[in-house]
C-alpha cells in the first residue's frame, strides 16, 4: 500500500486542489458528498484498481460479506479518494453548496445538525471472483445487519466489551488547522480536562460559571452529545459529560453567539 | 467379587478423582456403584436440568462440593433472555433440608438470588467455599450474608458475575474471627469499596494466597495491601491514578519486591502505564498474567512488561498489543501453554492499525512449542497462515479463532478458510475444543468429521452451506458432547437425521438457522428423554395451537438431555415441546 496522503483543509471554498494521479493508474470516479467533509483527501499514487465509493458510516464498515482487497481497507472517513481532475468544475460547483454539517471545521453556527447522509458504502470488488460479487449485491439490497447489529458478535461478554471502548474525541478549536484526539477517560473532572485542553491548544479557557459559562477568557469549549446537539462543556455533570460526548469544540469567543440564540 | 473389604476399596477409590472415571467405577458392579456413591465427595453436574436435586441427594448423600452450570454457553453473549432459567435456590433448598454437608458449591451461568446466598450461609456449619462465574440475580447484601455466617470461609471468588453492588459494608461483615481466608476475588463489583475494612480482613488472613481486587481500590491502598500479604500468589490489581506520585510509587514498589511468592497477575482495570514498572522485579517468576481488562495499555508498554517474563504460561491479552508484540511474546515466552487475544475494538469504530492478524498466530505458533489452547481474535485470516500454525503446533486441545467480520474469506486467495481449518483438525489429534470463523462452507465440517476424533465442543457461526455440513459432524465426532450453532444454514433434514444421537451429548444449540418448529417437533416426539426448547422472545408469535405454522423457523433452539423430564421454572415465551 503506497502513496502519500494528504489531508487539506477546505478553508474556503475557493480553495479547491486536485492532483492526478501517473497515467498507469486507473483512477476511481469520485463522487462528492459535500454533506461532510471539510478536508479534502489527496493521494498520490495510489494502486487501487477497483472502483471505490467513500464512506462515512463507521457502522457500515465491512458492511459487504465478502470484501476481498488484497490491501487492508481502512474504512473510516479518511478514505481513500482520488479526484478526478475532469470532475474539478463539478466539484467545485458542489463545494459552493456546501452544506456545512461536518464538524471537523466548523464554517457555521453550532447547533445547526442536519444529518449527514451516511448511506454512502463501501464496495470493494473483485471482479475475478462472481459468487462473492454476486452474495455482496444481495446484501446491499436487503441491508444486512451491521457488525454493531448483529446480536451477540463478536462473541466476547458484555463486562469486556465495556472496558474496552477506550473513549477518544476529536477536539477542534477555531482557526487551529488540524484537529486533536484526547481519551476522556483519562480525566476525573472538568478542571483537569480544561486544563489539558489549554496545554494543547496553548490557550487560556478560564473557568467555567453556571451563569456566564466562560465569559472573559475569549474561548468557550462545546461539545456535541449523543443526540447531536452542541452544549456548553461544564453544564451536566462530568460522568453525564464523558460518557455522552461525541466531540469537542473550542470556539472562539467573539465567534460564539450569545448561547440561547442558538437552533 | 470383592476380595478386600468395603473400606479398602473405598480407601482405593479415593485416589480416583476424575469424574469421568468415577463415573466408570461406579459402572463396574453393583457392589462398586454402592461403594461409590457413598464415598463420592465431589460432584459435577454440566448441566443443572439433566437431573435434579433429589436425585443428586439420593445418590451421592455424602458429597461435600457441587459444580453446576445453567445457562447454555451462547448466554455469555446475550443470546439467551435473562429469565431462562437455570435457579439455584432449589438446589440449596434440597440441599440444607437434606442435611448435606456441603462445603464448596461451584457455580457457571446461574441465577442466584440474595436469598439463595443467606440460605447457603445459614445452612451448612462448614461451608468453605463459593465460586461464581458468570452469575447474575444477586447483591452485595447476599455476599454480606455469606461474610457474616460462615465462618470457616476459606475461598470467596466472584468471576465476571453481574451483581448490584449496594454499596454497602459487606467487607465489614467478616467477624474477626475470621482468619481462613484463603482466597478472595471482588474484581467484578462495580462499587467502592471499604478499604479500611479490606486492608484489616487481609492483615488477619495469614492463609491469603489470592486477592483480586476491584477497580475501587487505589494505588496507595494496593501497597499497604500487599506489605500485609507478601504471601500472595495470585493478584488482580484495581485502579491506578494517572501519574502516581514518586512516594507512593515507590512504597508500591517496595511492597512488589517482596512479593516473591507472586506467580500469577491479573486486572490492571484502570491503570496508568508509569504504573507498570512497580511490577517489573516480579515477572521473572510470573506464569499466569491477565492483561484483557487493560484497555489503556498500549501495545509498547505491555512488551516491555512481557519481555521480562521468560516463566510465562498462561497469557491473557488484549489485541492492542499488534503482531508485532506477538513476535515478542513467541520469543520470551517459550513456556507458554495457553494464550487468548482479546479484541480492544469491539464495534470496529477505531482504526485499529495494531491489532493482531495471522502474522502474530504463525509466530507464536512458531515461537512457543508447549502451546496447547487459544483464543484468538482477529481481523483477517489465510489458510496459508493456519496451515502454518497447524505443522507448529500439533499439540492443540483447544483452539479458537474468531475474524471479527462473519463470512470473511482468505484474504490474500479470497477463497473459504476450509483449507485452514481443515489441517488445524488433521494435524491436531488431541483436538477437544474447536471454534470456527470465516468463510466456510460444508468442506470444513467434512474435514472436522473425518479428522476430529477426540472433539467435544464445536462452535459454529456463519458457516456452512447444507445440511451436509452438520451431517458431517454428527456423524463423525463421535466424542462429541456439547454443540452450539448460530447463522447457518441447517435445517430439519440434518437436526432429525439421527434423533438417538443427543442422547450421547449434553446439549445442542442452534439459533438463526433453517430449522423450523416442525422439524422440532418431529424430534420431541421421538424423544422422551431429551428436553427440547424454542425459545421465542417475540410477544406476537405466541399462536394457538391450531394456528402454528409448522413451516415456521425457529429462532432459538436449545436441547439437551435429561433423566427429569420436563423441567417446570421455564418463563413463558420458552416452549418445550
Amino acid at each position: 500500500m503506497g502513496g502519500l496522503r494528504l489531508r487539506v483543509p477546505l478553508l474556503s471554498p475557493c480553495l479547491f486542489l486536485a492532483f492526478h494521479a501517473p497515467d498507469n493508474t486507473s483512477l476511481s470516479s469520485f463522487n462528492p458528498n459535500f454533506d461532510a467533509p471539510l478536508y479534502i483527501y489527496i493521494s498520490l499514487p495510489i494502486s487501487l484498481n477497483s472502483s471505490t465509493k467513500l464512506t462515512k458510516n463507521k457502522n457500515n464498515k465491512n458492511k459487504n460479506k465478502n470484501n476481498s482487497n488484497k490491501e487492508h481497507k481502512k474504512h473510516t472517513q479518511e478514505g481513500n479518494t482520488k479526484i478526478d481532475i475532469d470532475q474539478k468544475a463539478m466539484a467545485y460547483e458542489k463545494v459552493n453548496e456546501l452544506n456545512l454539517k461536518d464538524t471537523e471545521l466548523c464554517l457555521g453556527l453550532p447547533g445547526r445538525t442536519e444529518e449527514i447522509k451516511e448511506e454512502q458504502e463501501v464496495s470493494c470488488v473483485k471482479s475475478n471472483n462472481k459468487r462473492q460479487f454476486e452474495e455482496t449485491r444481495e446484501e446491499e439490497e436487503s441491508t444486512p445487519p451491521t457488525k454493531t447489529q448483529i446480536v451477540g458478535w463478536p462473541p466476547v461478554r458484555s463486562s469486556r466489551k465495556n472496558n474496552n471502548s477506550v473513549s477518544y474525541v476529536k477536539v477542534s478549536m477555531d482557526g487551529a488547522p488540524y484537529l486533536r484526539k484526547i481519551d476522556l477517560k483519562t480525566y476525573k473532572n472538568y478542571p483537569e480536562l480544561l486544563k489539558a485542553l489549554e496545554n494543547m491548544f496553548k490557550v487560556t479557557i478560564g473557568e467555567y460559571c453556571e451563569r456566564e459559562g466562560y465569559k472573559g477568557s475569549g474561548f468557550v469549549p462545546t461539545y456535541e452529545d449523543k443526540d447531536g446537539d452542541w452544549m456548553l462543556v461544564g453544564d451536566v455533570p462530568w460522568d453525564m459529560f464523558s460518557s455522552s460526548c461525541k466531540r469537542l469544540r473550542i470556539m472562539k469567543g467573539s465567534d460564539a453567539p450569545a448561547l440561547d440564540s442558538s437552533l | 467379587m470383592n476380595y478386600f473389604p468395603d473400606e479398602v476399596i473405598e480407601h482405593v477409590f479415593d485416589f480416583v478423582v476424575s469424574h469421568k472415571d468415577r463415573n466408570s467405577i461406579s459402572l463396574v458392579c453393583k457392589s462398586w456403584h454402592k461403594i461409590e456413591r457413598f464415598s463420592r465427595k465431589e460432584v459435577f453436574i454440566g448441566n443443572c436440568y439433566a437431573i435434579n436435586p433429589e436425585r443428586l441427594i439420593g445418590r451421592f448423600p455424602c458429597l461435600k462440593s457441587l459444580t453446576l452450570k445453567g445457562k447454555p454457553h451462547f448466554a455469555d453473549f446475550n443470546l439467551v433472555p435473562h429469565e431462562w432459567g437455570g435457579f439455584v435456590l432449589p438446589w440449596i433448598e434440597a440441599l440444607a433440608r437434606s442435611r448435606v454437608g456441603l462445603e464448596e458449591l461451584r457455580l457457571k451461568r446461574m441465577v442466584v438470588t440474595d436469598e439463595s446466598l443467606e440460605l447457603l450461609s445459614r445452612s451448612f456449619a462448614n461451608f468453605k467455599s463459593l465460586v461464581l462465574v458468570s452469575c447474575e440475580g444477586f447483591t452485595t447484601d447476599g455476599l454480606a450474608s455469606i461474610a457474616t455466617n460462615c465462618r470457616h470461609l476459606r475461598e470467596l471468588d466472584l468471576q465476571e458475575n453481574e451483581i448490584d453492588d449496594h454499596r454497602g459494608q459487606w467487607l465489614n461483615c467478616f467477624p474477626d474471627s475470621c482468619t481462613t481466608l484463603i482466597s478472595l476475588n471482588f474484581a467484578c463489583l462495580k462499587g467502592e469499596t471499604n478499604v479500611a475494612a479490606l486492608e484489616r480482613l487481609v492483615a488477619r488472613s495469614p492463609n491469603l494466597k489470592s486477592l483480586k481486587l476491584n477497580r475501587a481500590v487505589p494505588l496507595d491502598a494496593l501497597a499497604r495491601l500487599m506489605s500485609c500479604a507478601p504471601q500472595l500468589v495470585d493478584l488482580g490489581v484495581g485502579s491506578y491514578e494517572n501519574e502516581p506520585d514518586p512516594e507512593s510509587f515507590a512504597k508500591l514498589m517496595t511492597a512488589i519486591e517482596k512479593c516473591i511468592s507472586l506467580r500469577s497477575l491479573s486486572g490492571f482495570l484502570e491503570v496508568a502505564p508509569l504504573c507498570l514498572p512497580a511490577f517489573y522485579p516480579i515477572c521473572q517468576n510470573l506464569i499466569s498474567l491477565n492483561l484483557s481488562y487493560a484497555a489503556e495499555i498500549q501495545g509498547n508498554h505491555l512488551i516491555k512488561l512481557i519481555q521480562l517474563c521468560k516463566r510465562l504460561q498462561r497469557l491473557w491479552i488484549l489485541d492492542s498489543i499488534g503482531d508485532k508484540g506477538l513476535v515478542v511474546v513467541a520469543d520470551t515466552c517459550k513456556e507458554l501453554q495457553e494464550l487468548r487475544v482479546f479484541p480492544s475494538d469491539v464495534h470496529g469504530e477505531e482504526d485499529n492499525i495494531a491489532a493482531v492478524t495471522e502474522v502474530g498466530l504463525v509466530a507464536i505458533s512458531a515461537g512457543c512449542p508447549k502451546l496447547h489452547s487459544i483464543l484468538y481474535f482477529c481481523k483477517q485470516m489465510t489458510n496459508a497462515a493456519l496451515i502454518a500454525v497447524a505443522k507448529n503446533c500439533p499439540n492443540f486441545i483447544r483452539f479458537r479463532l474468531c475474524i471479527l467480520e462473519p463470512h470473511k474469506p482468505d484474504h490474500i486467495t479470497s477463497q473459504s478458510l476450509d483449507e485452514g481449518f481443515g489441517a488445524i483438525v488433521q494435524a491436531c489429534k488431541g483436538l477437544r475444543r474447536l471454534s470456527v470463523s470465516g468463510l466456510l462452507t460444508d468442506q470444513v465440517f467434512l474435514y472436522i468429521g473425518m479428522y476430529a476424533e477426540q472433539l467435544e465442543m464445536l462452535s459454529i457461526a456463519f458457516a456452512g452451506d447444507t445440511d451436509k455440513g452438520m451431517l458431517y459432524v454428527l456423524n463423525g465426532c463421535k466424542k462429541m458432547r456439547k454443540l452450539e450453532i448460530r447463522d447457518s444454514p441447517f435445517g430439519n433434514a440434518a437436526l432429525l437425521a439421527d434423533v438417538g444421537r443427543y442422547e450421547t451429548m449434553r446439549s445442542l444449540w442452534m439459533s438463526s438457522c433453517e430449522v423450523t418448529l416442525g422439524g422440532c417437533k418431529r424430534l420431541a416426539q421421538n424423544s422422551p428423554r431429551l428436553n427440547v426448547e424454542i425459545i421465542n422472545e417475540n410477544e406476537n408469535n405466541r399462536m394457538e395451537q391450531n394456528e402454528e405454522d409448522e413451516g415456521e423457523k425457529v429462532d432459538k433452539l436449545y436441547l439437551y438431555r435429561t433423566v427429569v423430564g420436563t423441567r417446570k421454572d421455564a418463563p413463558p415465551y420458552v416452549r418445550i415441546l
